[in-house]
């Protein structure tokens, strides 16, 4: 459980501020400066992958603390949709920015390969640094172990989302008969499947929300099986942050500042998350975006995170894992360079491989 | 009595009554304090079994209307249910050999026939569509008053991932879908049924028909539940989520286990379980909202597979039933009230005369008889003590007033018989010396009446100047007869005396005289004697008197007992016998009645002879006056406090030289 003292929220939100900074600046060789306070906002738009949900209470509570309004832009929010993802109102210029899955991003921008000049996704800073993928199964259906995944059915979502999962079961020779999983998890409650792909912060607690108790089920978290991926970072269409290289950086300085916000206040995240549920007439409780808001922060600061610098950073080695996950499952046949995918990653370590 | 001799009635040990005491207040009391005490009894028990009757008929009440709430809903969604089986079963018999504008109006007739029914479709599997169908997905819905139409797959396959698709194209089965918020903001529920098209190679799924229901009638309907003041209803999908919830934020939101998470309460959400496990159910509740002790029954649709629910209010039963004891407590508490005036009433009216009576009879008893007594009223036991009281007093009165008569009477005899003593008295001769001019005799006499007049008497006179006549008698009985019959007696006596100086025949004579006309038998005893002063010589005679004693100069004391005879009086010709003595000089004589040797002390013990014996010998050197006083006093020191009941009388005669 995650616990912070309100009354350090000031000071954490400085000193996050400043480590950013230290963090960012010999990458970007230039440094958030102060808006001149007669310069209009930019207007920017940050496409959010899903509904409302604590997913993105950090980005909602940027907004909310003026720390975009600071950043000296005016930022309006795009909820993304079964209908059209993210990636998709990036691409189509529809948001300037976007929290994009890694994975997805990847596939996306492996397209640009062959292309220099071809627009495709950069990540500007990775927010999730770990996995929060999981299979979940159910135990009386016979499943204790991966290998009795054999010959059942399992509900995944298409698309890169669940490459990882895909690149396990391959790697663990697993044969197994893929039914593409909707937004819902009531196929899995229905016994439809054996198993189904499940976020740890938000499929796994609404089937446990669904009276179904953890002895019930087997769980098997991709990042205990060697499939440590990173997740949800924030994008930009290339072609944009060639001009707003600066705004992009103060931006994602104010969104880890947002974050940093909500581990110092997380009860009034979740209030600002239902509110904006309640807005997007979005179903949900306190205690799943509570549950899910604990899981974020657990993520994108992870323990061993700490005073190191790798907090918002997308590491070069868990760039290359995902790679060769996304080439082993067919997804892409060549990752675009981390150079390009992400120049701010590369600018400080030098030694790094893919850089 | 006079009033002098009235007492306070507190000096009887009569007080006042005290309060609790009082009959009224005592019958008051216990009449009202039994009759409360039995009203509270059965209030209790009116309560508790009340209590128990009504917790059973609550939970039975609560277990009904959580299946009635089910089978109502679940006749409303059957109807539904059946027209999208019967569709989905239409369109795999003819295999699906329709054109879309057929589709089209199937569903429009289906919603003209379901009132209930939002919307219908019927969704291809992609590559199932036959060619000619210009959609994947029609849609058939109202909008308002009209119909519309429209193809969910106009904008993409999206469809394919809906629950309503997905569900039953996987499960292989008919699905109602987890009810959901529409566009339109209205709570949904879709039903949809599998389409198989029969192949080689067994049935083919061709796609999905469904049909699309408002719910917001079930608020209504579990609304109208009869569940009391406090009481609710609530449906839950077969997630647990709330489809209906009395609280607006929790329904389509929170499901029984996010509030169990929420609240911390894993019994709650055993109980989600439970209220999800297919069986109907029922347990203790305690009202979120209130609080409150309540019961809470659920009963499984056997359509949707939800659960509806209701909670009923045992707090608020228990307070009903309080308020229902209270009213009863209240109205035996002015029952209570009315009795209490009504036994104070009859108490009071019961009381009063014995009150009355009470009051009035210390008086009596103090004396005051004129103290006025309640008149007795009705025949009642009262009235009778009443009239018992009057009798009492009046006896009591009449009795007091003779008593004051009678004592009256006797007051005046007293008085009589004291001037009758008086005379008897005045008849004796008492100035002694008698003879002073004689010294050849000594003599004195003393009679010490008793408190009643008696018929002691003594005497003595001179015969001639040689011849002394003494008597001494005591005539039987007391009062004015023996006063009477002893004044005859010492009359006769004396006449006698002076015709014939024998003693014998003087006692014949007078025996004979007082025998004649003695009806009433009295007699007397007598001792008379005749002394010749000159030699001494005594003749006497004794009629049943003390013999006298002879006090001799010798020192010695003889009693003169013989001859003697009997009293005188009962009966005529009795013989008495003269004796003789000879008395020399300084001998004398000791004459008594028997009030001498019988007075009595305290202890009845008597004064005797032996006693009178050693009282003369301790007088011989006396005079006769001082012989008898000393001897009178002797006896009275005998006495003592002691009542003298008979006359004292002594005569001593001495013989001198």
């Amino acid at each position: 459980m995650f616990h912070a003292n309100p009354a350090h929220g000031f000071w954490v939100r400085a000193l996050v501020l400043l480590a950013g900074m230290a963090v960012f600046q010999p990458c970007l060789g230039e440094t958030l400066q102060p808006q001149d306070h007669a310069a209009p906002p930019a207007q920017v738009r940050i496409a959010l992958q899903w509904i409302p949900q604590s997913q993105f209470a950090g980005f909602y509570l940027a907004q909310q603390q003026g720390f975009y309004a600071a950043a000296g832009a005016e930022v309006t929010f795009v909820h993304a949709n079964a209908r059209r993802s993210s990636l998709e109102h990036l691409q189509d210029g529809e948001a300037e920015l976007a929290t994009v899955f890694l994975t997805d991003a990847m596939v996306a921008a492996a397209g640009a390969h062959d292309s220099p000049n071809a627009a495709h996704p950069v990540l500007i800073g990775q927010l999730v640094q770990r996995s929060n993928l999981m299979l979940l199964a159910w135990k009386d259906q016979g499943i204790e172990h991966l290998q009795d995944l054999s010959g059942h059915r399992i509900s995944l979502w298409t698309g890169p989302f669940s490459a990882a999962i895909r690149t396990l079961l391959a790697e663990r020779q697993i044969e197994y008969e893929p039914i593409p999983q909707n937004a819902t998890v009531n196929l899995f409650l229905h016994g439809g499947v054996a198993a189904c792909a499940a976020m740890e912060y938000n499929e796994y607690h609404r089937i446990w929300q669904a009276g179904v108790d953890e002895d019930r089920l087997t769980g098997f978290l991709l990042r205990d099986l060697g499939f440590d991926f990173p997740e949800d970072g924030l994008y930009a269409r290339s072609d944009w942050l060639q001009h707003n290289h600066a705004l992009a950086q103060r931006l994602w300085q104010a969104t880890l500042a947002g974050w940093e916000y909500a581990r110092a206040h997380p009860e009034q995240a979740v209030d600002l998350v239902l509110a904006e549920a309640e807005r997007a007439r979005v179903l949900t409780n306190r205690p799943h975006e509570r549950w899910m808001l604990e899981h974020l922060l657990a993520s994108i600061f992870p323990e061993t995170a700490g005073e190191s610098p790798t907090a918002g950073r997308l590491s070069p080695a868990a760039y290359t894992a995902t790679a060769q996950a996304l080439i082993a499952s067919g997804l892409i046949s060549e990752a675009l360079p981390l150079t390009r995918f992400c120049p701010d990653c590369c600018a400080e370590d030098g030694p790094d491989e893919p850089c | 009595m006079n009033p002098a001799e009235r007492m306070n009635p507190a000096d009887l040990g009569i007080g006042p009554v005290p309060a609790k005491a009082r009959l009224r207040n005592r019958l008051l009391v216990s009449t009202v304090g039994i009759a409360g005490l039995i009203l509270c009894g059965l209030l209790l028990w009116n309560y508790l079994s009340f209590r128990e009757h009504l917790t059973e008929e609550a939970q039975v009440r609560a277990r009904f209307l959580a299946d009635g709430a089910a089978d109502r809903i679940d006749a409303t969604l059957s109807g539904l249910q059946s027209l999208v089986d019967g569709m989905a079963l239409s369109l795999s018999a003819t295999s699906l050999d329709l054109t879309l504008e057929q589709m089209r109006t199937l569903q429009r007739e289906a919603l003209h026939q379901q009132p209930g029914l939002y919307g219908t479709t019927f969704a291809w599997l992609p590559e199932r569509k036959p060619p000619d169908w210009g959609a994947l997905a029609p849609f058939s819905y109202r909008d308002g008053d009209r119909l519309a139409y429209h193809d969910l797959a106009h904008d993409g396959l999206d469809y394919l991932d809906e629950d309503w698709f997905a569900l039953p194209r996987f499960l292989g089965r008919a699905v109602w879908t987890e009810p959901y918020i529409h566009y339109t903001g209205k709570r949904m529920v879709t039903y949809s049924v599998p389409v198989w098209l029969a192949s080689p190679d067994g049935p083919l799924l061709a796609g999905v028909v469904t049909s699309d229901i408002e719910l917001d009638w079930l608020d209504r309907l579990l609304a109208d539940l009869p569940l009391g003041e406090q009481g609710y209803a609530l449906l839950i999908s077969r997630n647990g989520v709330y489809i209906s919830h009395p609280t607006d934020t929790i329904a389509m939101r929170e499901s029984v286990f996010s509030l169990a998470e929420a609240r911390g309460d894993p019994g709650l959400r055993q109980v989600g379980q439970s209220m999800l496990s297919g069986d109907p159910g029922m347990r203790p509740w305690i009202g979120w909202a209130t609080g409150e002790k309540s019961w809470l029954a659920w009963g499984r649709l056997s359509t949707t597979g939800w659960t509806s629910a209701v909670v009923i209010s045992q707090t608020q039963l228990d307070r009903e039933i309080a308020r229902l004891t209270q009213l009863q407590a209240l109205a035996g508490g002015g029952g209570l009230i009315l009795l209490f005036l009504a036994v104070g009433w009859i108490a009071r009216s019961i009381t009063r005369p014995i009150t009355a009576l009470s009051e009035a009879a210390p008086g009596i008893a103090a004396g005051n008889l004129d103290a006025p007594l309640p008149a007795p009223k009705g025949q009642d036991e009262i009235a009778r003590l009443t009239t018992i009281f009057h009798a009492m007093r009046d006896r009591l009165k009449q009795y007091i007033a003779d008593l004051e008569e009678t004592t009256a009477a006797r007051e005046r005899i007293n008085g009589e018989l004291r001037i009758a003593s008086d005379i008897q008295m005045d008849l004796v001769p008492k100035t002694f010396p008698a003879f002073p001019e004689r010294n050849d005799m000594d003599l004195c006499a003393i009679i010490q009446p008793a408190r009643e007049v008696g018929g002691d008497f003594y005497d003595f006179m001179l015969l001639d100047e040689e011849h002394v006549f003494l008597a001494i008698a005591d005539v039987s009985g007391k009062g004015v007869p023996a006063a009477l019959f002893m004044a005859v007696a010492r009359s006769l006596l004396r006449a006698e005396a002076k015709i014939d100086r024998n003693p014998g025949r003087m006692l014949e004579r007078l025996n004979d005289t007082l025998a004649e006309h003695n009806d009433a038998c009295m007699f007397v005893t007598l001792f008379c004697a005749v002394v010749c002063l000159s030699d001494g010589t005594v003749t006497y005679a004794n009629a049943g008197h003390n013999p006298p004693l002879w006090l001799r100069t010798t020192g010695s004391i003889e009693w003169i007992d013989s001859p003697t005879g009997i009293a005188a009086g009962p009966m005529a010709g009795l013989q008495y016998d003269t004796g003789h003595i000879q008395l020399a000089a300084g001998d004398g004589l000791l004459l008594y009645t028997d009030g001498v040797n019988e007075a009595t002390d305290p202890d009845n013990q008597l004064f005797g002879n032996e006693r009178l014996l050693e009282r003369l010998h301790a007088s011989q050197s006396l005079s006769c006056r001082e012989t008898l006083d000393a001897l009178l006093a002797d006896i009275l020191a005998h006495t003592g406090e002691a009542e003298q009941f008979d006359d004292i009388t002594m005569m001593m005669f001495r013989r001198l030289s």
